[in-house]
């Protein structure tokens, strides 16, 4: 049990094993943006506030942005990256998005569909409060929500019909 | 217009949100950088740098430069339509203005530079109410004094203290026919634009170029103000602007990219970047504080006979946009029909950071004020709110203002409305909202329930729907061979889908299949210009209209290319879906005779259009004006021993004039109103003054609208539009959509809280605390 | 937060130590007793290392001690490990039966991302007065386990807290809570109020009454943010034990909260409003909790 400033960890994103060093001081954030290039993970606030930075971890949406990198090693990541298949088509959660008008400047979008990733593992068939629920982490300055409400709906149908 | 359309009218989502949802779009944040930069900000409000010495800093390892106002140029850098700034002055005007810049191999060596470098300060009083900010002993924020404007004469540069001035008719014939008058004072909190992306601007001078990347409603403002700042001439700075994560109105030209430039030249080319921490995105722009007086006068009939407006608005240290009450002048007499009115608007310099519009200058806060007196005027002639507004709103054909102006007319001439159905708006909110069954008389509630008390309220408004400067923007569009066309656009997008608008724009117009058109813009190097940029929703109204001149001009070109051959006058000859073929002809065997482009032309037909130099048009056509109108009704629910208030279910009716895109536009008005919504309760702008600090700098303490916090929400959009080409005005008597959604939030709030108490809010935002105190003032409004 | 000369929002360098068990946790501990900060889920702690607010040396993960992730009833105890999510207690059919107020504290206790992470040993160790999980805890005369190498103590959650952000913990491990489960009839009921969802209290409360011959046997009435710390509200309880149960002595004793609380003023709300609501939320948390008991 040493006192580490910095290591080389395996860390598994969207499937693939990444070998990278890692500073005590990372956050996972950091480290999947400017060690890994997976820009789609955004920065908005640093805080854990606006969710713009959401991942997965192990399933659960988490702000990247208050992760300690170090502490990840061997737990299975999932990024927005992750999501639309290798042959460029979108993830259904995506093409609702895209569909129900809930994209305006974009920003937020990665970390809102994280979210809603979460949710739809869980539960497939979520009540309109349930998803404001599962959202409420997540800051949307431009669309007042409703298209994205619409949205996440839509998916889960999409998914439940799969 | 009972032309049948192909492709606008049609909600098609924007092409780039598919990159957006996959994470794939770049923003300027997701670009390379080789240097980080942070900014040393001032710890007091008003002060004088004495001395500054960053030795310690230069030294620092992974530092590579380091600037003061010491290396700064000295001249003013200019920006659209707001003070001139020094890149770095000694003279610091709000807590947060910038000290001195450091770019570092990391932002954490950056940030340990900062705290190296030893500033000795020379403590100023300072002012933050822009009331007592504008009176003669007032600390003085520059040296000619305090008040700015007004808005066409700037009296300020010659120590002149005065105010923009509006008038019509005879304000004071006009109270002397009143049978009632209403005055009443209110008080509206800054809003803070607080975009999730936060500022950034990434720069690279190397040579005698240099490029900006930077998230910005108005790169080309950008651009000009760098070239004149550097003594560079424009054809070598260029700016780009890929995606902007949220603007509302934030996103301007200011120090912070010539800061980064100017660090990039020092560190010897290198890219330098810089991305605002939330903390800075918070203290950094807002919208402005203000506080209003407000007295009408209505006859025993209910005729509205005079509207008097007074205002001091807080521009902040600097302001950015003209730091003007003008653009907010208007609305007294411009939304109802008044023949006598007068408006008098003080804006002043306080020691808080900038000032910027956000979504419309100042509308929302002037709707609040002269709304309510318009429900306490209603409520003493005893008349139903909305009946009463019916009386006095002005709907399309109606000439505004009703009398010519006697003072100060530069830029609002009269005009007939177009594309502005007010009446039928109120009576879809009415209807939807079931007022005429929940409506129980003034400051009565719907109903009762134990310590809760629900209210409804309605509240209408109208203002301009995107200003038309078109003699300050330039569009272009090219025809290739094929007839496919490529748009240049000075435009911007927002995320507001305005390209996609664009593109729709063209293919109807020309007739030709929407994945035909796409659009470059976002980069300076396109060539074309746009001086106010992404605001006000010019990019439809003004950009669109450009557009389609330049594509008239494109048809025009193929006519006459395309008349000898036909055998008729180039008038004659219609083009449409890639064909030229004689217009008055029945269209089926003129389409057997048509000539397709492929045999017309050998090379691309490029056209491009400007307005007239220093040309507004907010004349659509001659004599005819578009104008914004929407009506919100809402019912609330007030716990009367707690203050809060529940937002139950609003119902928004809005014009956009034609819908282009009917789904942006509706999602256009959804975002503004619950901005508006959270701009009403909960997003409250606190400093204090002791701590010299702004507590709420942070998204844990500035609290934004979430999904949860949103009542049930009907959107209602009704589309009207006039009969002429639509390339004469605003295309296709379209209008900007972007603004109109958030003037509803504090005033239908306000009026729905008078009627669940019989008390009403002079303030504005109205968190608990604020309901709680005045259910517990005995005294009745 | 003041507004600093210097915005940070990077973490000073630090060594990471991450124990594998508590042996190894409480060793580090004591090792490394000075500069030295735990972090679990990370959500109090990040934020305020960015802002140099804490600039410790060493910080000690205790993250994999997954020992210290559960809940369990345990006779008449109901246990909760100190590294238990606070999304597992708004999940934990358990707590939703045997500790009401605690699970309504769970949902609304900031972001679905927060609560994904955040422990309740670590929402107790943040020591803020504003603290979601604790008013319900003090209710329940909940004990905190505190360990370190010489051993353990175990000692009541109210005498736990010192000040804002203070705690009596030194080099110890929070490793359990324990919460006394009565047989008898009782109810609870939480609340928070707030300037939006997702949001810390302005004042938040909970009570837990106990009822025996339509009167109150047993009443607990707890506060947040309306004190230094987290505080129960002795003299609502004093006035209402062995009373009858009416409105007019929920009332009396409600109004009597006022000399159990002493809130300032802050960005969230004032000194006022947090005396009125304190009063407004002990009557309505009293009738809910009595409703509820009836039941």
């Amino acid at each position: 049990m040493e006192a580490v400033s910095s290591k080389i960890v395996n860390i598994l994103v969207n499937g693939n094993n990444y070998e990278v060093t890692v500073a005590s001081n990372d956050t996972l954030l950091t480290v999947l943006r400017d060690k890994l290039g997976l820009t789609g993970t955004k920065f908005g606030c640093g805080n854990g506030e606006c969710g713009a930075c959401t991942v997965l971890i192990d399933g659960e949406a988490v702000n990247s942005c208050l992760v300690l990198a170090l502490n990840c090693e061997g737990k299975e990541i999932q990024t927005i990256e992750g999501l639309a298949s290798s042959n460029g088509d979108l993830h259904p959660i995506q093409q609702a998005f895209v569909d129900n008008f809930a994209i305006q400047c974009g920003f937020c979008t990665p970390g809102i569909i994280m979210s809603t990733k979460s949710l739809l593992e869980k539960n497939q068939n979520p009540t309109e409060y349930e998803i404001r629920e599962a959202v409420n982490g997540n800051i949307c300055r431009c669309t007042g929500y409703e298209n994205i409400v619409k949205a996440v709906s839509a998916a889960a149908e999409t998914l439940r019909g799969k | 217009m009972a032309e049948k359309f192909s492709v606008i009218g049609k909600s098609i989502p924007a092409k780039e949100t598919k990159i957006k949802a996959t994470g794939e779009c770049k923003y300027v944040d997701d670009l390379p950088t080789d240097l980080h930069v942070k900014i040393l900000r001032s710890p007091y409000p008003h002060a004088m740098i004495k001395n500054i010495d960053v030795s310690a800093a230069e030294k620092l390892d992974g530092v590579e430069a380091v600037i003061t106002y010491k290396d700064v140029p000295n001249r003013l850098m200019p920006r659209g339509c707001a003070r001139a700034l020094y890149i770095l002055d000694p003279h610091l005007r709000h807590v947060g203005d910038e000290v001195a810049a450091v770019a570092a191999i990391s932002e954490s060596i950056a940030e340990d530079a900062l705290t190296l470098i030893k500033v000795d300060y020379e403590v100023l009083p300072a002012v933050f109410d822009p009331e007592e900010a504008a009176k003669p002993d007032a600390p003085k924020i520059y040296p000619e004094g305090n008040v700015y404007g007004p808005q066409y004469e700037p009296l300020h540069e010659k120590g002149i203290n005065a105010p923009t001035l509006l008038e019509w008719g005879d304000i004071n014939k006009g109270f002397s026919e009143a049978d009632v008058i209403v005055e009443d004072t209110f008080e509206v909190g800054p809003q803070i634009h607080a975009a999730v992306e936060p500022h950034i601007c990434i720069t690279s001078w190397v040579g005698d170029e240099l490029t900006v990347w930077t998230a910005n409603q108005v790169p080309y403002e950008v651009r000009e103000g760098l070239a004149y700042v550097f003594e560079m001439p424009e054809s070598k700075v260029r700016v780009l602007s890929p995606f902007i994560g949220g603007g509302f109105g934030g996103k301007y030209l200011n120090r912070y990219h010539a800061i980064c430039a100017l660090l990039s030249k020092q560190s010897g080319g290198k890219k330098t970047k810089i991305r605002f921490t939330r903390e800075e995105e918070q203290t950094n722009s807002k919208r402005f504080l203000s506080k209003q007086y407000i007295k009408i006068g209505a006859k025993k009939d209910g005729t509205l006979t005079a509207i008097y407006f007074k205002g001091y608005a807080d521009l902040g240290g600097y302001g950015n946009f003209f730091g003007n009450s003008g653009f907010w002048g208007e609305y007294p007499a411009a939304a109802y029909k008044v023949n006598n009115s007068r408006f008098e608007g003080w804006d002043v310099h306080t020691n808080h950071f900038t000032s910027q519009p956000m979504r419309s200058v100042q509308v929302p806060a002037t709707v609040f004020s002269v709304e309510s007196v318009i429900d306490q005027v209603a409520k003493k002639l005893n008349m139903d709110p909305t009946e009463f507004r019916l009386m006095n709103m002005p709907q399309t054909g109606d000439v505004m203002p009703p009398l010519p102006y006697t003072a100060n007319t530069v830029g609002y001439p009269r005009a007939e409305l177009e594309g502005y159905p007010s009446k039928k708006l109120m009576k879809l909110v009415k209807d939807e909202l079931g007022w005429d069954k929940k409506w129980k008389g003034w400051g009565r509630p719907v109903e009762e329930n134990g310590t809760k008390k629900r209210g409804i309220g309605i509240v209408y408004s109208g203002y301009e729907g995107g200003f038309c400067h078109d003699g300050f923007m330039s569009m272009a569009a090219s025809m290739n061979k094929d007839g496919s066309i490529n748009i240049m656009a000075g435009t911007q997008d927002l995320g507001n889908s305005s390209n996609m608008t664009m593109c729709q724009l063209a293919a109807e117009f020309m007739g030709i299949p929407l994945e035909d058109v796409n659009i470059f813009t976002g980069d300076t190097s396109i060539g074309q210009y746009d001086y106010f940029g992404a605001r006000a929703s010019r990019e439809l109204t003004t950009g669109g209209h450009l557009l389609l001149k330049a594509l008239e001009e494109i048809k025009q070109k193929v006519r006459i290319i395309a008349a000898p051959r036909l055998g008729v006058k180039p008038e004659e000859v219609e083009i449409k879906g890639k064909m030229a073929y004689v217009r008055t002809k029945a269209e089926t065997d003129a389409l057997k005779e048509a000539i397709p482009f492929a045999e017309l032309i050998t090379s691309s037909i490029t056209a491009g259009a400007s307005g007239e130099p220093g040309s507004v048009f907010p004349e659509t056509a001659p004599g005819k004006k578009v104008r914004n109108s929407m009506v919100a009704g809402i019912e609330v629910e007030v716990d009367t021993e707690t203050g809060e208030v529940k937002l139950l279910n609003m119902v928004t009716a809005n014009c956009p004039g034609k819908a282009i895109n009917p789904e942006v536009v509706k999602g256009q008005y959804q975002g503004a109103t619950i901005m508006s919504l959270g701009y009403a309760l909960w997003e409250d702008f606190v400093y204090d003054e002791n701590k010299r600090a702004y507590l709420t700098d942070s998204f844990t303490d500035y609290r934004v609208p979430r999904a949860q916090d949103v009542p049930p929400l009907k959107t209602i959009v009704l589309e009207e539009t006039p009969d002429r080409p639509p390339h004469e005005g605003t295309p296709y008597g379209a209008q900007g959509v972007g603004e109109l959604g958030c003037w509803s939030g504090p005033a239908v709030v306000a009026s729905a809280i008078y009627n669940a108490l019989g008390k009403r809010m002079q303030k504005s935002p109205m968190t608990a605390e604020k309901v709680l105190e005045l259910i517990k003032e005995g005294e009745n409004k | 937060m003041s507004y600093p000369h210097v915005i940070t929002k990077t973490i000073k360098e630090f060594k990471l130590i991450s124990p594998t068990t508590i042996e190894e946790a409480l060793y580090a501990l004591n090792e490394y007793k000075t500069d030295t900060r735990i972090i679990a889920g990370g959500t109090d702690l990040v934020p305020l290392m960015k802002h140099r607010a804490v600039t410790p040396k060493y910080v000690v993960s205790i993250e994999k001690l997954k020992e210290l992730d559960y809940v369990r009833l345990v006779g008449d105890q109901l246990r909760i490990g100190a590294l238990t999510k606070i999304n597992t207690i708004k999940n934990s059919d358990v707590i939703m039966k045997n500790c009401y107020s605690l699970y309504e504290a769970s949902l609304v206790f900031a972001t679905p991302q927060i609560r994904n992470v955040a422990t309740i040993g670590g929402n107790i160790c943040r020591s803020s007065p504003s603290a979601d999980t604790v008013p319900s805890l003090l209710v329940f005369n909940a004990q905190v386990k505190l360990v370190n190498q010489k051993g353990e103590r175990i000692i009541p959650l109210e005498q736990f807290f010192t000040g804002p952000g203070l705690n009596v913990a030194d080099s110890d491990l929070l490793t359990e809570i324990i919460i006394p489960i009565e047989k008898g009839e009782y109810g609870t009921a939480f609340h928070k109020i707030s300037r939006n969802t997702s949001d810390l209290a302005k004042v938040n409360c909970a009570v837990k009454v106990s009822i025996s011959h339509e009167k109150f046997s047993d009443v607990k009435v707890a506060l947040g943010a309306v004190s230094d710390r987290p505080i129960r509200a002795k003299n609502v309880e004093k006035l209402l034990i062995d009373k009858k149960i009416n409105a007019e002595n929920i009332e009396k004793a409600s109004e009597m909260v006022i000399n159990d609380i002493n809130p300032i003023t802050d960005v969230r709300s004032t000194e006022i409003y947090r005396k009125e609501i304190s009063k407004v939320l002990v009557k309505r948390m009293l009738n809910l909790a009595v409703e509820r008991a009836q039941k």
